[in-house]
């Protein structure tokens, strides 16, 4: 029996870094991974990180003082850059010590595997690009070679490299003359380049696979991918991190498969990740890094701080539980909250976010003398009781559920509107009425939730829907090919288009103008569901599937006979959906915070996945149990983002001063809020609101239904004009991009110069004509077009040069409407602040 | 897999581009990083051409009756019209394009391109922006998910002159029943939507309102106005603390600019023109706005659609859907007009100097069929399985004739092409990358073109 010696070995480095990170002593030392279970062949690194007393971390790999110390070194060896290579089979320990700091993990090999193609073949195929949709895995190849699109079918790929034409892609019997590998290493022509070179492990692997003929054997799928750390924040003394991604097998053994995944970072160009996981960055960044191993996803997320002075978290927290997740968060990211509002500006926020008008000149002076200490949260509690609140809501899903005339008919369009507000106005639950949507049948006339599967025409289309509109996921991509960021898979696309496969519409008293215009219903439409097994054709399956709702943990579980009960498909569907359903109460929590914040603590709101992260979780986590709480209340829970400090925060002045190292690259943490374009309606409403006169919006298809609010329109225009010029959507998509808050120069030119615009300025009518007819003094005039429009006074410097344009000798109603359009046009007026 | 991700597919996007894909989609980036993302076209390509001048021709022209004509087909086939010589030896054209053929020489044609569209809108949406539609719906309807125009693209990669926008857009808002997809920006967002106007430039009294200030709003009042914005900008500073107040405040100061300041206000002037250049354009609402795209190029505009025609044909719309009647159409109507309008376009550009700089598209949606015959027997119907392409200008070989179509002009005999490499030779001609990656709806990296330049046609 050999006694176990104790091996030491001190790494030495070069000092590649500041001193900085040696002077600190971590209060903590992580290892990672916890153990490792291996066969023999495969090395695994180590990571060691040192905990700070805030929770940031530092990578002490590199430090001289760490000691690494292996058991028995006849199983394995510690190599200089932390890796552990194995010996032979066996447990031992690995002892890591930093100063007083020790952790030990058990180390097992077990005997060595033969080279798999389901394994490692395929994962060199995958790590070198080979099958991606540009190159072999487009729908036709690339020169004459066709593999799956990033390996979703590994017994096509088989067959594609090993049988195709004959066999002649691989040679067993000279392996370095095979085709594969002389394409690949760009010995030969290739259009793809060189993917690696003859002396890398990607070639010693293939070669060694081809070498043994090529065999296809089985081996243990792959259950879980892991990445090390999940989360990190790292001292703003690094620039640099390591990351590592584990595979978990079936038979229990994990592999360090950091090289041979794909690793790609959230925001394009923010970092360089090597093939160890090694990430760099060149300035503080806020990072989700994407892993992708065989089938398996995973992401990592790297918070690397700005320079900012450690800030202690807000002294006082107040009542309001999101402050202290929010001012939890900023201080973890050393980020600074902007001060809070003045009133004038909290008043005109919360006017346009809630209500979607501004706020008459009464009632800014009422509210701005009001000295009572809650006058906030009163004021919250009107506006959420306004008849705007529910406007403000209805077109927000009407926009969603894509209530447009063409298909809805001006009738449908105006019925499923009204339906849409009264839930509102009732505060009915909202999984409640969501649910109703989805499983509601019968006339469009007679029941307007059922418009859902009128504005749905097809399963797939209804399926898209309920992922992105109500669980914020994006499933489109699984139509064609398993979803390349996401872990939908075309099982779950189908699955969930299953259920919508049975409906059948017909259409009452039908008379589009255009015949050939299947879009177009111009009457009633009964939405039934036909008496037969809801299934759908899969054609990645070449074969009809059943339903089966989108969970992903689970495996492929297709319904393999009709359920049970006596529940229809949409019921069925309809309960998954708003029942202890985690993505569905995340979904709404972060879409009602999107509309008060103009940005999602997901953002975009409805692009949900691993790879985009919530930039607060706990603040997300936090909003969503409230939600279901609070029995699906948007009332409440806008009550409670709407009283919070975050909303109360100025306007983003310190994200511009601290451009340089502390903005996390635009990361949305809430430490001030963000400044945007007031939305189409709610611009023209103001205009009007200001100058005194309306506008008209008729409805598309019936223009004698004329409403003179665009908040409360329930269709969209027909043709351009102003609200399509800022940004109002058609309503033919689920995606919350479709409305734009973008600014144009057409836009410019609108306010500036268009016809509209200038019609209420010139008016006889307007506010001016009135006031100046009752012989109401120029300056209080220009006081009522301020406090509507800015809800404030005119300032000294402005009064200056407003009382020389009055003593000018301009005609006087000519000097105020030159102050109207100035007004108007200001940014101050323009944006939500 | 279905046709919504050939593109995908088919896509020549570099490697680089799908790595860094992982993450945010457009709506993630903040304003300012759009705004450095539309500088940076860092290309290293050589640009052939400045601008773009877009005819296109809705309906669908005849390519055997015009361009590629068939003289020895069956009578059946080859049609009523004769070739005449033309200034490019051994090359004949339609006799009614007399004036064109003089100018042959000064033409590149590609006589191969082909699709599978056979409706209006699904193949004019192709037309307009290189793009596979997802299907052949007669109606296809107009979605954000669908493509931008060309020249929005070319917007987003080019620089631009201060005062003028970029991409402009007239005289007609193209549709076929619904509006045809392929006009505006789409997914890049409404600051690269062209500037549009359906006001004839044709009319006596042609001008743009949105450009014209009204009577009672002098210069000096206008002046005024902007100082007082200026004073109540003041009070707040929001452009120096919010991206997208700047970007507000970046389109202000242009249109503030186009409003005060004569140049693109000129431009649109076209009684400054002698009357016998107007003549010469041809007194049509198509003639005078190709004038008109001229002037806009002078004045610094990057890419101009002139739309031929409101919709297709029939019903006082005007187009080239001959279905009907096509040789009478033809020699009558559309023809003439053609043959007035396009060789004075190509020649005033070159008498400005512009013609270099400068490339001129003249296209439609598809050719027509060989075999005459629709409806009343004397129409050609819709053929999108060949039919040419003319380009002239920006950098073109003049006389330049790439692929060629059978004996009936059926189908393509030699180098078959699509309007996927149509449009990547426009952005190729531009100096942009035809890989030059842009991002849709979902945040999926796409090129903004995803054929092939056909770069033989350029000298």
């Amino acid at each position: 029996m050999i006694q176990p010696k104790l091996f030491i070995l001190v790494l030495v480095f070069t000092l590649n870094y500041g001193l900085v990170a040696l002077c600190q002593s971590p209060e903590n030392l992580i290892v990672l991974p916890e153990a490792i279970h291996v066969s023999a062949n495969h090395p695994s690194q180590l990571l060691v990180y040192g905990v700070q007393v805030d929770g940031s971390l530092l990578d002490v790999c590199i430090r001289p003082d760490l000691q690494i110390e292996v058991a028995d070194p006849e199983i394995a060896q510690v190599t200089t850059k932390l890796g552990i290579e194995f010996r032979k089979p066996g447990t031992t320990t690995v002892t890591v010590r930093l100063g007083e700091h020790i952790r030990r993990i058990e180390v097992t090999s077990i005997a060595e595997m033969p080279v798999t193609f389901a394994r490692d073949i395929s994962a060199v195929i995958g790590k070198s690009g080979c099958n991606l949709g540009t190159c072999h895995g487009s729908l036709h190849g690339k020169a004459g070679l066709r593999m799956s699109l990033r390996g979703d079918d590994l017994a096509f790929d088989y067959d594609r490299l090993v049988h195709e034409y004959g066999g002649r892609r691989i040679d067993p019997i000279l392996p370095d003359e095979s085709l594969l590998l002389l394409k690949a290493t760009g010995t030969i022509s290739h259009q793809g380049g060189r993917r690696f070179t003859a002396k890398s492990e990607s070639y010693r692997q293939l070669r060694e696979w081809i070498e043994q003929g090529a065999p296809y054997a089985e081996s243990p799928s792959l259950t879980r991918l892991q990445v090390l750390p999940e989360v990190a924040r790292i001292d703003d003394s690094q620039k640099t991190a390591k990351m590592l991604v584990i595979a978990h097998f079936a038979d229990g053994t994990t592999r360090d498969v950091t090289r041979w995944s794909r690793l790609e970072t959230s925001i394009p160009g923010g970092a360089s990740i090597a093939d160890d996981g090694t990430i760099q960055v060149t300035k503080a960044i806020d990072l989700s890094i994407g892993a992708s191993y065989l089938s398996g996803r995973s992401a990592s997320r790297f918070t690397f701080l700005g320079k900012t002075a450690k800030i202690e978290p807000e002294q006082q927290h107040g009542n309001n539980p999101i402050d202290p997740l929010v001012g939890t968060r900023l201080s973890q990211m050393r980020i600074p909250a902007a001060p809070e509002v003045d009133d004038a500006t909290f008043l005109r926020r919360a006017y346009l976010v809630a209500v979607s008008r501004l706020p008459s000149s009464q009632q800014t002076k009422d509210f701005l003398a009001d000295a009572s200490i809650d006058k906030r949260e009163r004021l919250i509690d009107a506006l959420l009781a306004d008849h705007g609140f529910n406007l403000t809501w209805s077109l927000r899903w009407s926009d969603l559920l894509r209530n447009e005339d063409k298909v809805m008919s001006s009738k449908g369009t105006a019925l499923f509107h009204h339906w849409l507000t009264e839930q509102i106005a009732t505060d009915r639950p909202w999984n409640e009425w969501n649910a109703e949507l989805v499983r509601s049948v019968g006339s469009t006339y007679d029941n307007p939730p059922a418009s859902f599967h009128r504005t749905h025409r097809d399963p797939m289309t209804a399926a898209e829907s309920i992922g992105q509109v109500f669980l914020g996921v994006r499933i489109q991509c699984a139509k064609c090919h398993n979803h390349p960021f996401d872990s939908w898979r075309q099982d779950d696309y189908y699955g969930l288009s299953a259920y919508f496969s049975t409906i059948s519409r017909k259409q009452i008293d039908n008379n589009p103008k255009d015949k050939l215009d299947v879009h177009e219903i111009t009457g009633d439409e009964i939405i039934s569901l036909e008496d037969r097994k809801a299934e759908i054709y899969h054609p990645g399956l070449s074969q009809k599937v059943t339903t089966k709702p989108l969970n992903k943990t689970a495996q492929s579980s297709f319904a393999v006979t009709q359920s049970e009960s006596q529940q229809s498909p949409l019921d069925e569907i309809a309960d998954w959906l708003t029942h202890d359903n985690d993505m569905f109460d995340r979904n709404m929590a972060n879409r009602i915070w999107f509309q008060y914040f103009g940005v999602g603590i997901v953002d975009p709101p409805d692009d949900m996945r691993d790879s985009n992260p919530p930039s607060n979780p706990e603040l997300l986590d936090f909003l969503a149990k409230e939600f279901r709480r609070s029995g699906y209340s948007l009332r409440h829970l806008s009550r409670l983002i709407l009283t919070s400090k975050a909303f109360a925060r100025q306007g983003s002045l310190q994200r511009e001063e601290i451009l340089d190292d502390s903005t996390l690259n635009g990361t949305p943490l809430f430490s001030d809020y963000r400044i945007r374009r007031i939305s189409a309606e709610s611009l023209i409403d103001a205009i009007s609101s200001v100058t005194d006169i309306p506008s008209k919006f008729p409805s598309a298809n019936t223009p004698d239904i004329v409403v003179n609010q665009a908040m409360a329109m329930p269709g969209i225009p027909k043709g351009p004009g102003f609200l399509k010029t800022f940004g109002k959507p058609n309503r033919l998509l689920i995606c919350e991009c479709e409305r734009s808050n973008q600014v144009s120069l057409v836009q410019s030119l609108t306010l500036a110069n268009g016809p509209e615009v200038q019609g209420k300025i010139t008016s006889d009518q307007n506010v001016i004509a009135k006031m100046l007819s009752q012989n109401v003094q120029p300056e209080t005039i220009i006081e009522e077009i301020f406090l509507r429009a800015l809800a404030r006074a005119p300032q000294e410097h402005e009064w200056i040069a407003f009382r020389q344009m009055i003593a000018s000798a301009e005609p006087i109603r000519q000097v105020l409407e030159d102050i109207l359009w100035a007004v108007i046009n200001s940014k101050e007026f323009v944006m939500i602040r | 897999m279905t046709q919504a991700c050939n593109e995908f597919n088919r896509g020549v996007m570099n490697r680089r581009g799908l790595l860094s894909l992982g993450g945010v989609g457009l709506g993630g980036l903040t304003l300012d990083r759009v705004l450095k993302a539309s500088e940076a076209n860092t290309s290293a390509l050589r640009p052939r051409a400045k601008n773009v001048i877009f005819l296109h021709q809705y309906g669908g022209p005849s390519h055997i009756d015009t361009f590629d004509m068939k003289p020895h087909a069956p009578t059946g086939i080859r049609g009523e019209f004769n070739p005449i010589d033309s200034s490019l030896p051994g090359v004949p054209v339609c006799e009614h394009l007399p004036r064109w053929g003089q100018q042959l020489h000064q033409w590149a044609q590609i006589r191969s391109v082909h699709h599978d569209m056979k409706n209006h809108n699904s193949a004019c949406y192709y037309s307009l922006t290189g793009k596979r539609p997802p299907t052949d719906d007669i109606r296809l309807r107009d979605t954000m998910e669908l493509y931008p125009a060309y020249g929005s693209s070319a917007a987003k990669f080019l620089s631009t002159s201060e005062g003028v926008p970029p991409f402009i857009a007239f005289p007609h808002v193209l549709r076929d029943g619904a509006i045809s997809p392929g006009q505006h920006a789409s997914f890049l967002g409404k600051r690269y939507d062209p500037f549009f106007f359906d006001s004839d430039p044709n009319s006596k009294d042609f001008g743009l309102p949105e450009l014209e200030l009204p009577s009672s709003i002098s210069l000096e009042r206008l002046g005024h106005r902007r100082e007082l914005l200026r004073v109540i900008d003041e009070q707040l500073q929001l452009a120096e603390k919010s991206s997208e107040a700047k970007g507000l405040d970046e389109f202000q100061q242009q249109s503030l600019s186009i409003l005060s300041s004569p140049n693109l206000k000129k431009a649109f002037d076209l009684a400054k023109e002698e009357d016998a250049l107007r003549d010469r354009y041809g007194r049509t609402t198509y003639g005078q706005s190709c004038l008109l795209a001229r002037r806009l190029v002078e004045a610094g505009a990057r890419f101009v659609n002139v739309y031929f025609s409101r919709g297709i044909g029939g019903k006082g719309s005007e187009g080239w859907d001959t279905h009907q009647d096509n040789f009478k159409d033809l020699k009558e109507r559309l023809l003439p007009m053609t043959d007035c309008t396009v060789p004075t376009l190509i020649d005033d550009l070159d008498a400005h100097g512009l013609l270099d700089e400068t490339l001129v598209l003249w296209m439609g949606e598809f050719g027509r069929g060989p075999q005459i015959g629709d409806r009343d027997g004397k129409g050609r119907g819709h053929w999108p399985h060949c039919y040419t392409v003319m380009m002239a200008g920006g950098g073109t070989r003049g006389g330049a004739i790439f692929g060629k179509s059978d004996e009936r002009g059926a189908y393509p005999a030699a180098s078959p092409v699509g309007p996927e490499d149509v449009s990547a030779t426009l952005f190729w001609a531009l100096g942009i990358e035809p890989n030059k990656e842009i991002r849709d709806t979902q945040g999926r990296p796409l090129p903004i073109a995803s054929g092939v330049p056909i770069e033989s046609i350029f000298g």
